[in-house]
């Protein structure tokens, strides 16, 4: 039976109208038309489909929809879609040469963001294995931890 | 030509320019096939074999057919072609019998998703199981049963020569010298066998593909593949069908291939069910299950190795025997095994080579075209006998390495042409040099190397448009795949470099078979090298035309004139007008300049049976560490130096290196499927099929070598193929300097190298 | 196993305990989702097929974490991992539950598993009750008619299974605190050094008294049917001075004890030895402080 659910995505209201089925994935791209955040396993063993769920960050494959009411939901369209106003990890990734096929990326950014958010000053270690998650099967991962260091840095200047 | 580097200008080659597609990809807007929608969309799912070796003896759809919002159901009968560029031996579903694990035996196309999955369950097929058969050393013997008892009745590549009544696909050997008489000169003769598991590429997007057919007969399919045009005549060649019948379009982004996505996979089911949909498009989407059981496998493989050498350290005399697993259908099973027999002796000068490469069905899932296309297998046994070898006799295996490696005129050890253009040995000395190889190192810690040279198709075809419009801005053209190896940027920066336009006002296409032109495929790493080529003459021959147009409105002659930063100027002087204003001032009612490039290497033979082009060298060296009491093993450093003629994007390459040492990593220590006693796949997910995660990467350093290529472009070669080739090697090489315990059998997972530690301490009595 | 979509169910979010016996017991085939990272998995591997999906994080006081002035501590059930990973106060005063914590899944999985999750999914090799049943954890269990407490090393029954009774919801683990100047670590034994579901994982608790080992908790994961403790090794070496012979025939005891299977993942052999290896690693490690900055990974 369909249910309807109201949640916030992006810093906007979204409604929905879904079986209970349905996870948090599905109602971002097949709903909300929302395909930044990629489908890799369905299992939450890829990180593909990692979004920011309430400031922290979910595989949004584990999640029913069901689940959502009243809750906020950033995916990487939310973090900036203006190419002069990118966001640190995006310029970041772009900069460091941290993306290849870019299928892990979106996934990868928001966990990234969701590390930083929270630990503004990490190690390499700590990002290594907070990004643990996000499987990249095409760079080695090297640029990414790069990228990721390099945005830390830039957030922590431009917070002073 | 190699070392004698010309100091060009380049305003963008040898740049490491940020990645054309970086952006799209990091804001989320880059489009994948599954983001493809349209609005009549069926969903497809397939009902695949629980069974490795069976008859199919009844297929029941009527229950299937009753349930609402079902629109087709197609079973083999309904869709009786059979596909495979080097034998056509695959059905598009299973036809009379099946002959791996996860064949797919019907399928449905319904409104959603769900609905396909619950119809699908309705299907009741009746088995009956027949004689299975797993190890490929068992499948050669005389008497075993057979996997395709049609074997003699398949079309087939001129160099793929099926051995009828057997399960042997194909057969190679290559013969340089006279084998036994190098051995008679050797003084000391070393001989093993190794293994290689069957593993996965692990492409983070499944496998996916959306069909429609359409009233005039023509079929279209979006699909992530590597070759849009190879497909497109793999479907013609299984259908039956003129290729103007059939469309291939790419989406714009692949999210990852590694060799995969090429040829027959999910398109043969897509296509069944489009045929059947009365025009309405079909998308399948692979779960993680299914790409593991049922897409496409690495091949297992069994090498034995003989190898004499003097005691001066000349190797003398390589003999090797090669037999790889293709699984159940062949797919690239032959051109990987041809390729992993002449690549994977390894870059050393050796007067005297034999070496025989078998292709053998089996009823494991598909085998077929992987990053490194049967060299890494074939490299494995090869260099860890090289490293062997050395240690009996008290070598450094760098310094032995050196002595033997090939040279500017060396001859090729199979097949006998003269080398060009070779950064060897720079590799493993920069390599080497890197690692602090000689240093001393506590217990348990060791250094390995290793190093390959590999081959690229040949000969292969590419051909390319570019245009540019009246403002100056321009198009590639091009049937070019981005796999996520850059190549969209790398063929602007070509294009930009030639036709002198800035590398900001150059895009790219994507493939699309009715308007991009002929390319073989985007493998083999031939794309920089081949399809750079076509760009660059195509840029050449738009460039020529538009400084023909500019010559009399300067008032000077042709030779004159050269194109840069979007303009024309006189050489050495002052005038200039930019390429915009050319173009308006000669067509004031509008045109485009269209240039148009070809590249197709003069080299006599079909597909696959010619000397190479052009060779990639490379060598990596390893520290590692390991933990005696648990086996684990931990990658601290690997030094990874890789020739790849002229790097038109360091950054770029030092990406394609980073990756690929990355993946020969998780083949060395922690890769390999397993399957059950009926050849069931035992971890088709990513719990159980370990990758390496972030926490496990190694630091890396990527080193490029540039031993330019005269007819590369801008000297360039290729890199993405050979970057995981010597890693697993170099690691076992690394094990075996830490702990003397040398590894046959890949993976070397913790618990391997426990018990083989267990034993040997048991042996020595400690 | 043939992978595939979510059917079948429907959903319900109670919004009090009672709400939720009432449709635990009305409802064949209900199952409670907490964080959902073992069971929307569980449900597309077709492992579990529930007819209703129960989310209870909307029933209050279930995700508190609370240390009183004697130290002891209250866990809800719905407490994140990752809470516990990140509670200075965990860290403090439980560093083997912090490290357990660390060492489970990853940082997405950790943001959503619970420790209620983690318990009840009775994955032998579950990350967080090796260590809460070291520290002598009891189960609070909630039901209909009345609530109960269960020690936390009799709380599991098999792979699996619980004593949990079709309506009743665990609320709460209560952890004593741990006696004065007590010993603890934890280790996780995997191939990778991240994501891995553990070949051997074990908390180990101990106190001295004049040099002599007392009340020593060894408890095992991944190597039986349910978690569990080493009476054997215990025993070995209760009353002893800890030096490398001792905790060796400790190890030697955890080792036989154990009842490992072969899988996917490992061989029977090779756990049975590698219980052996963790065992005399989890003494080292409790012992030196600088080791216990490993933050938990046996290798």
């Amino acid at each position: 039976m369909k249910s309807i659910v109201k949640f916030r995505v992006n810093g906007e209201q979204a409604t929905v109208h879904v079986e209970p089925t349905k996870t948090l994935l599905d109602v971002l791209r097949e709903d909300l038309f929302l395909t930044g955040t990629k489908r890799g396993c369905d299992s939450g063993e890829c990180g593909a489909c990692t979004v920011i769920l309430n400031g922290q960050a979910v595989h949004s494959c584990l999640i029913l929809a069901a689940e959502l009411s009243g809750q906020d939901v950033l995916t990487v369209e939310g973090l900036s879609s203006d190419p002069k106003e990118l966001h640190p990890l995006q310029k970041a990734f772009i900069e460091k040469g941290a993306v290849q096929c870019g299928f892990c990326t979106p996934g990868l950014i928001m966990t990234a963001k969701a590390l930083l958010d929270s630990n503004p000053n990490p190690t390499e270690e700590q990002v290594r294995y907070g990004i643990s998650g996000n499987l990249c099967r095409c760079t080695g991962y090297s640029k990414i931890v790069e990228a990721i260091l390099t945005a830390g840095e830039e957030i922590q200047r431009s917070n002073k | 030509m190699t070392a004698t580097l010309e100091i060009e200008k380049h305003s963008t080659v040898g740049k490491s320019i940020h990645r054309i597609d970086a952006l799209e990809k990091v804001t989320g807007h880059a489009i994948y096939g599954d983001d493809i929608r349209f609005p009549d969309l069926l969903y497809g799912k397939v009902l695949r074999s629980p069974h490795a070796h069976a008859q199919i003896r009844s297929i029941d759809t009527s229950e299937a057919e009753k349930v609402l919002g079902v629109k087709a159901i197609v079973t083999g009968k309904d869709a009786p072609f059979r596909g495979g560029e080097a034998i056509r031996d695959q059905p598009f579903l299973a036809v009379g019998k099946v002959r791996f694990a996860g064949e797919a035996v019907a399928a449905v196309a319904a409104e959603t998703e769900e609905i396909a999955e619950h119809a699908i369950e309705l299907i009741r097929v009746e088995y009956e199981q027949l004689p299975t058969l797993f190890d490929a050393v068992e499948a050669m013997k005389p008497g075993a049963p057979l996997i395709h008892e049609e074997l003699h009745t398949y079309a087939h590549m001129p160099i793929v020569n099926p051995v009828p009544n057997t399960n042997i696909c194909a057969k190679f050997e290559f013969n340089q010298g006279d084998v036994e008489k190098g051995f008679k000169q050797a003084d000391y003769i070393l001989e093993e066998t190794f293994t290689f598991p069957a593993g996965h590429h692990c492409q983070i997007e499944p496998f996916m593909a959306i069909a429609q057919a359409d009233i005039s007969g023509r079929v279209t399919i979006w699909v992530p593949n590597d070759a849009p045009h190879r497909l497109r005549k793999d479907l013609a060649d299984a259908m039956g069908v003129p290729f103007e019948r059939l469309r291939v379009i790419s989406p714009p982004y692949m999210g990852g291939g590694f060799g995969g996505k090429g040829g027959l996979k999910v398109e043969m089911v897509c296509i069944a069910l489009a045929l059947r949909t009365d025009y309405r498009p079909v998308k399948i989407v692979l779960t993680r299950e299914e790409t593991f059981t049922s897409s496409l496998t690495k091949h297992q493989a069994v090498v034995t190795v003989k190898t004499g050498v003097k005691k001066d350290g000349t190797i003398t005399a390589s003999r090797s025997k090669l037999v790889y697993n293709t699984g159940a259908y062949a797919e690239k099973g032959p051109t990987v095994t041809l390729h992993g027999c002449e690549s994977g002796v390894g870059p050393y000068k050796i007067a005297n080579v034999r070496v025989e490469g078998y292709t053998i069905y089996t009823n494991r899932p598909v085998a077929g075209a992987l990053r490194g296309y049967g060299l890494p297998q074939s490299s494995f046994a090869h260099e860890s006998l090289i490293d062997m070898i050395a240690a009996r006799m008290g070598w450094d295996p760098v310094e032995f390495r050196l002595k033997n490696a090939l040279e500017e005129g060396s001859i090729n050890p199979t097949r006998g042409d003269a080398l060009t253009s070779i950064g060897l040995k720079e590799c493993i000395v920069k390599a080497a040099k890197t690692i602090e190889w000689g240093k001393p190192r506590p217990p348990n810690r060791g250094v390995g190397i290793a190093c390959e040279y590999k081959a690229t198709k040949t000969p292969s075809g590419s051909a390319a448009f570019i245009k540019v419009e009246q403002d100056g801005g321009a198009t590639v053209i091009t049937s070019a795949v981005e796999v996520g190896q850059g190549i969209k940027t790398i063929l602007a920066q070509i294009a930009s470099e030639e036709l002198g336009v800035p590398v900001e006002r150059i895009t790219v296409t994507s493939p699309d078979t009715d308007y991009t032109p002929f390319d073989a495929s985007t493998t083999a790493s031939r794309a920089t090298f081949h399809m750079g080529n076509a760009v660059r003459l195509a840029a050449k021959d738009a460039k020529e035309q538009i400084l023909t147009l500019a010559a009399p409105m300067l008032g000077v002659g042709l030779g004159e004139l050269e194109a840069a930063n979007g303009e024309v100027c006189v050489k050495g002087g002052n005038k200039k007008m930019t390429i915009a204003e050319v173009i308006r001032r000669k067509y004031r009612a509008g045109l485009t300049i269209l240039g148009r490039g070809s590249y197709y290497p003069e080299i006599q033979g079909t597909m696959f049976s010619a000397r190479s082009i052009f060779y990639m060298y490379g060598a990596q060296a390893v520290d590692l560490e390991v933990d005696p009491e648990t086996g684990k093993i931990r990658i601290i450093k690997i030094a990874a130096a890789h020739d790849v003629g002229k790097a038109i994007n360091p950054k770029a390459c030092e990406g394609q290196i980073e990756g690929g040492v990355v993946q020969g990593m998780g083949t060395a220590i922690f890769e390999e499927v397993k399957f059950d006693s009926n050849g069931k796949m035992l971890n088709p997910n990513f719990r159980d099929y370990r990758i390496p995660t972030a926490s496990d990467a190694p630091e890396i350093v990527a080193i490029i070598v540039e031993a330019t290529h005269d007819e590369g472009p801008f000297g360039a070669k290729g890199i993405g193929e050979m970057t995981l080739v010597s890693t697993p090697t170099a690691i076992a090489n690394a094990i075996y300097n830490a702990t003397g315990i040398r590894i046959k059998e890949l993976p070397v997972t913790q618990e391997k190298l426990f018990t083989l530690l267990k034993e040997r301490n048991t042996w020595i009595g400690r | 196993m043939v992978m595939g979509g979510l059917r079948g169910f429907e959903y319900a979010e109670p919004t009090s305990l009672k709400e939720a016996f009432s449709i635990l017991g009305r409802n064949e085939g209900a199952q409670i989702l907490a964080g959902g990272t073992d069971l929307i998995l569980g449900m597309r591997e077709r492992k579990f097929e529930p007819r209703v999906v129960l989310n209870i994080k909307k029933i209050p006081d279930l995700n508190r974490i609370q240390i009183d002035e004697h130290g002891r501590l209250r866990i809800g059930a719905l407490v994140t991992i990752n809470a516990l990973d990140s509670s200075q106060a965990i860290r403090t005063a439980f560093p083997m539950l912090a490290d357990a914590a660390h060492n489970l899944g990853s940082y997405q999985i950790r943001n959503r598993a619970t420790v209620g999750g983690n318990l009840c999914n009775a994955s032998p090799a579950a990350d967080t009750a090796p260590p809460l049943i070291a520290l002598g954890a009891i189960a609070k269990i909630a039901g209909p008619q009345q609530e109960r407490l269960v020690k936390l090393e009799d709380f599991f029954v098999g792979p699996g299974k619980t004593v949990l009774s079709k309506d009743e919801v665990l609320v709460e683990v209560d952890v004593p605190s741990p006696p004065k100047g007590s010993w603890s670590a934890y280790l996780k034994l995997g191939p990778r050094n991240a994501m891995d579901i553990a070949t051997v994982n074990a908390a180990l608790m101990f106190a001295l008294s004049e040099q002599e080992c007392v009340d020593a908790r060894i408890v095992l994961g991944s190597v039986s049917p349910i978690p569990m403790r080493s009476r054997r090794a215990e025993a070995e070496i209760r009353g002893k001075p800890i030096h490398d012979n001792t905790v060796g025939k400790a190890a030697e005891a955890a080792s036989e004890e154990c009842s490992p299977i072969s899988d996917v993942r490992a061989s029977a052999e090779y756990r049975r030895e590698m219980v052996r290896v963790v065992v005399r690693r989890l003494f080292r490690n409790a012992l030196d402080s600088k080791s216990m900055k490993s933050g938990g990974k046996a290798a």
